[in-house]
């Protein structure tokens, strides 16, 4: 097990070092500058001219790269080391050229703005899809069960932002209730009212985000419930008598849910980059749209720290799901 | 099943039937089809050349009046950009102010544009995305997974793998703009190749021959295609221009920062006295030289723009030229609707007097409020049977043709006057060039001459400081002179001689000593003259004026290079990425730039396309074996030892595409290009291949093992012919349908992103475009929202239906999940 985990952490240094090669080539290769927005009248072209040179602007390939990750790795020293209760006169290095913000804690401060929402959200697809994908399944060919599929169909169609627009129109606008951005802004609440201000902000957004994920998750869970349904093992345990409860929770339900473990890979990245469109459109603060802004802004080292940390995301929660995989089903074996 | 005998048995009728049978799955085909009916003619009714952009139809407008703009507009059918301000925001189904005989069927937006014209044409680009993202990911996907599924076992020579990626490197490069480590890649990956060629023909393995023959052909074709694009069109040549130009103003940016850094250095180092100055060698010369070289080559670089400026005026001249012949063609064009113009006319003649007629009656009958209406309706008619008069259209063709005509004729003149001026500017630009060039050299022999005076500047300074010492020896010799007397007096012991010979003994000093201090002066002065001829400063004042000179003159610098960044580098870094296409607009949209896009798009959307081709090419044929080189009996086998199979290579590469975060790796291409829903387009497909590649790979992994598979190959049959023969028909269900299920992905990403206002141009309509300009008037006009969002949903929803009824249909077994 150890060494597996061992070979896995090198392989992913290998694949993580391929991908910030990528990374890079994609983002630090195109065109434009990032100094070319600097509109502070007080910056005379001389002093432009020092920043890009403190920035290496003008500097050749390999050396933006190297500049840039080792940069990168001193902050995450850094963040690391004030974890454990490290120095705070550590000075940033890798700093954002529009809003002359340290990048790494940026983006931890709006990553915890994007975590409600992803939570919530994840909260809602889980906690929902199962029960009305096993009630599909165990209902084949019913009345129910044909209009969880069409409705899911249906949900998958539509588009998200669509959906989104409308029911902002509907809210603000029949109902009176703003609902965009992560609470009400100029107004000041207080204890449980604050609370429930935020409550209501969070629950549309994550609900129709949800939608989709409810809609897939929903037709691949009774997939595979159906699919273990179809046993012969499962026949055998009805044929031996036992109450259809058993067999379907106990029997069918634990084999079935396997697969989706490894779904939970996903689950990591998604606090990264799985709400641009809903923070664009509900107009959150959030990671998703920063990042949206940054690219637009040629803000290379925020695209690039993302496009970084998301890609090492993903490859922990392959690993993770891997070694649960492994914990859960006994059959897999990790080699 | 019923009783009856089953009349085919074929798998290929079985699926038919059974998807027939699907309800769902038959109404969405028959809704794509009708969408897709409906795509191709509304591209055809739209009556607009797709390159045709909107300042051709602007001069149009202004070449014979707004008159002729609305006429123009009008006769294409369904035009979605036509603008028509007095129906702006008409619910569906209300008729149109402008012409009783129109309606909208489904509203019209904030212009007053017909929505239903709007969303015809955003079908054609919306499902046009969806088929062409979806095909660049499907092929990627089966030819990757393909390879992986089926020579997964092979192993390749990391030389040849080497080879491969050195070059795309080299292709990656070289369209980023960075040349010098693009051509070592090429360079190096050349001599890899010619090696492992000649090799190869030394082990007689001729199908591998073969092969490095064919992948060099092609990759000379692909090469000689782009170097035709960039070389041989006018475009290419002021592209080509522009970036010698920029590389130049670069080249003279570096040296403008170095000359900085060892600045800067300098001014951290500085002392504030001057012999320290004096030990640093030759500062005077080293700024004059810098200053100088500087200046030589910026206006080389003056020259350079001059050129390019003649060679973008020849350019533009071509281009107005072209111009003027589409005009032509679009007189051509608008005669062709001759016989429409007829049969509108006499319908409204005929309207006319119809409602004339009917006016008459109501004001005969009393009816007044009628009858006023009713001759309205004549006028309108009127109005209309002039609109559509074919000699009128005669009329306006021949002008429009005689204008064209005149203006070819303008261009060709003014080409035919401008062309001898033109080469002799560019003759004299070339003089000016080599006259400058040789100033250069000058200086360089001058830089020579400065070190010179400066080896004489330091002797004088040396004889400067000797003059000094001798001064002061000469000082020390005088006083012990005029100490002699007094030594002498006090010897005799007389105190009154003493003191009398004291008191001269100082005189004498004194005189002494201003003399000396006199020539002292003297020699100063000659030392500072002599400084201030070679130097520009005399050293007494730039002992203390130095340092401070010295930060303006970083600053200088600093300023200098700012001034020459905005001057060429800027400029022509968005010249050399603009001028390929958008010669003609550019100038107007500059401003809209300012971040710097590659556009480019279409040079280097195929070029990227045609790399992969080769690179998908040339790892089947690697994979396959045929260019294998590992078993060559050759002494040198050892060589090629490390290898790597062909699954781990393919897999690994989805693998680590998978691990970037999708969104932003969209987002990242996208603000690379101009907003472009083909770029767009591309990105998708280029970014959604990585699923059906595994699920392709493992299709085929099972197959592989099946017996009839094994049968074939024990038969002896090639690897094509069980590839095409027995495992693509086997593998292809799986793949139609996720490649359904993609393409409603395809459509609601596109869509998504066009929300998001960065997938498509403005003048390109698609779904997701008017579904974000209606997002504004949600509330004054809801159908704006409502019903572009209701067509996508309608498309996905059938693409997906559709993808599960072919599932179905290819495995009854999974009927009903």
């Amino acid at each position: 097990m150890l060494s597996y985990i061992i070979r896995r952490l090198f392989q992913m240094a290998l694949t993580l070092w391929i991908v910030s090669v990528l990374s890079f080539l994609i983002v630090a290769l195109a065109p434009g500058d990032p100094l070319a927005s600097q509109l502070d009248p007080k910056k005379t072209p001389a002093d432009l001219e020092r920043r890009r040179d403190e920035i290496g602007y003008d500097d050749p390939v390999v050396k933006k790269y190297t500049d840039f990750y080792s940069r990168f790795f001193s902050d995450f020293g850094a963040v690391i080391s004030k974890q454990f209760g490290g120095g705070d006169n550590y000075s940033w290095q890798l700093t954002s050229e529009t809003s002359k913000e340290a990048v790494l804690p940026t983006m931890w401060r709006k990553m915890l703005v994007t975590l409600p929402l992803v939570i919530v959200n994840t909260l809602l697809v889980w906690s929902l899809s199962f029960p009305i994908g096993i009630y599909s399944a165990l209902r084949r060919n019913t009345f129910q069960d044909r209009t969880i599929t069409v409705l899911s169909y249906t949900l998958i169609a539509f588009p998200g932002f669509w959906i989104s627009i409308l029911i902002i129109g509907f809210v603000t606008k029949t109902l009176g209730i703003p609902i965009v951005s992560p609470e009400t802004i100029g107004v000041e609440l207080e204890g449980p009212r604050s609370f429930f201000d935020r409550t209501w902000h969070i629950a549309i957004p994550a609900f129709v985000g949800a939608l989709t994920g409810v809609a897939t998750l929903t037709r691949y869970v009774k997939g595979q419930m159906m699919e273990v349904m179809g046993q012969d093992y499962i026949r055998t345990a009805k044929a031996k008598g036992l109450d259809d409860d058993q067999v379907y929770y106990k029997h069918a339900l634990r084999p079935a849910s396997l697969p989706f473990i490894t779904m939970l890979a996903g689950l990591l990245p998604s606090i990264f980059g799985g709400s641009v469109v809903f923070e664009a459109i509900y107009s959150w603060p959030g990671l998703g749209r920063w990042v949206f802004e940054a690219v637009f802004q040629r803000d290379i080292y925020i695209v690039m720290t993302s496009l970084f940390v998301g890609s090492a995301l993903t490859l922990i929660g392959i690993l993770v799901s891997d070694i649960l995989l492994s914990v859960a089903d006994p059959r897999v074996r990790l080699s | 099943m019923s009783d009856q005998p089953r009349k085919s048995s074929s798998p290929l009728a079985d699926a038919l039937r059974l998807f027939v049978r699907n309800k769902p799955a038959l109404i969405s085909f028959i809704a794509i089809v009708l969408l897709g009916v409906a795509a191709v003619s509304g591209s055809l009714f739209v009556g607009r050349k797709a390159d045709a952009s909107d300042l051709i139809r602007m001069e149009e407008a202004s070449l014979v009046g707004d008159r002729f703009k609305s006429e123009v507009i009008k006769n294409a059918v369904l035009d979605p950009h036509q603008p028509e301000l007095k129906d702006t925001f008409l619910p569906p189904n209300s008729q149109s102010s402008v012409d009783l005989n129109k309606t909208y069927w489904l509203g019209t937006d904030n212009l007053g544009r017909d929505v239903l014209a709007r969303l015809w044409a955003g079908s054609s680009i919306s499902l046009t995305i969806g088929f062409l993202a979806v095909g660049i990911s499907v092929f990627l996907g089966i030819s990757l997974g393909g390879i992986a599924g089926y020579f997964g076992r092979n192993r390749v020579g990391l030389p040849m793998f080497a080879t491969l990626m050195l070059f795309l490197a080299w292709g990656v490069m070289l369209a980023a703009g960075i040349s010098t480590p693009a051509w070592i890649c090429f360079t190096v990956g050349a001599l890899l190749f010619a090696f492992q060629f000649l090799l190869s023909v030394a082990g007689q393995r001729w199908r591998t021959v073969g092969f490095f023959t064919f992948a060099a052909l092609l990759f000379g074709a692909i090469s000689w295609f782009n170097w035709r694009t960039e070389n041989q069109t006018p475009e290419g040549a002021v592209h080509q221009a522009a970036l010698d130009t920029h590389r130049q103003a670069r080249e003279l940016l570096l040296d403008l920062r170095d000359a900085g850094r060892e600045f800067k250095e300098f001014e951290e180092a500085a002392p504030d006295n001057i012999t320290h100055l004096l030990e640093q060698k030759d500062l005077p010369a080293w700024i004059y030289r810098r200053q100088f070289g500087i200046e030589v080559k910026t206006r080389l670089l003056d020259l350079q723009v001059g050129r390019f400026e003649i060679r973008k005026f020849r350019s533009a001249l071509l281009e107005a030229q072209r111009l003027h012949q589409e005009q032509q063609e679009r007189a051509e064009h608008l005669e062709s609707f001759a016989e429409d113009y007829k049969i509108r006319h006499e319908q409204a003649v005929k309207d006319e007097q119809a409602a004339t007629a009917r006016a008459q009656d109501f004001f005969r009958s009393g009816k007044n409020d009628e009858g006023r209406t009713a001759s309205l309706e004549a006028a309108n008619h009127a109005a209309r049977a002039s609109t559509f008069d074919p000699a009128e259209l005669k009329k306006r063709t021949k002008r429009m043709r005689e204008i064209g005509a005149a203006r070819q004729k303008y261009v060709e003149a003014v080409m035919a006057a401008l062309e001898e001026p033109l080469s002799q500017r560019v003759a004299a630009l070339d003089k000016a060039d080599q006259d400058l060039a040789a100033l250069l050299e000058a200086d360089v022999k001058d830089a020579a001459g400065m070190r010179e005076a400066q080896f004489n500047l330091e002797a004088v300074v040396r004889g400067w400081k000797r003059a000094e010492a001798d001064f002061k020896e000469a000082e020390g010799a005088k006083r012990l002179e005029a100490l002699g007397p007094i030594v002498e007096a006090l010897a005799k012991g007389s105190r009154e001689d003493a003191g009398l010979a004291d008191l001269q003994a100082e005189q004498k000093r004194l005189t002494a000593a201003q003399e000396g201090l006199k020539a002292a002066a003297k020699t100063a002065a000659e030392d500072v003259a002599k400084l201030k001829t070679i130097q520009g400063e005399p050293p007494e004042e730039s002992k203390k004026s130095l340092p401070l000179l010295k930060v303006q003159g970083s600053n200088d610098l600093m300023d200098r290079r700012g001034q020459l960044r905005t001057r060429f580098v800027i400029r022509f870094d968005t010249e050399a990425k603009n001028s390929l296409t958008t010669l003609r607009g550019a100038e107007l949209l500059s401003g809209q730039y300012r971040y710097g896009v590659y556009r480019i798009t279409s040079h280097f959307l195929t070029a990227t396309f045609l790399y992969l081709l080769l690179a998908v090419a040339a790892l089947a044929l690697m994979a396959s074996g045929q260019a294998s080189i590992t078993d060559t009996k050759l002494p040198v086998k050892g060589l090629f030892l490390p290898t790597i199979t062909v699954d781990d290579l393919v897999m690994r590469f989805t693998e680590i595409m998978m691990t970037i975060p999708v969104i932003f790796l969209i987002l990242a291409i996208l603000a690379i290009f101009e907003k472009d829903v083909f770029i767009t387009m591309g990105v998708i497909g280029l970014t959604s291949w990585m699923g059906t590649t595994r699920f392709v790979r493992a299709e085929i992994l099972s197959l592989r093992e099946q017996d009839f598979v094994q049968a074939a190959r024990s038969l002896g049959l090639s690897d094509f012919r069980i590839i095409w023969r027995h495992l693509v028909p086997n593998a292809i269900s799986p793949v139609l349908v996720s490649a359904s299920i993609g393409v409603a992905g395809a459509v609601l990403a596109e869509s998504t992103l066009s929300f998001l206002g960065i997938g498509a141009k403005p003048e390109q309509t698609t779904w997701g475009q008017i579904l974000s300009e209606g997002r504004e008037y949600i509330f004054d006009a809801p159908w704006l929202t409502w019903i572009p969002g209701v067509a996508i949903l309608i498309t996905v929803l059938s693409f997906n239906l559709l993808g599960e009824g072919l599932r179905e249909a290819f495995n009854p077994k999974l009927r009903g999940r």
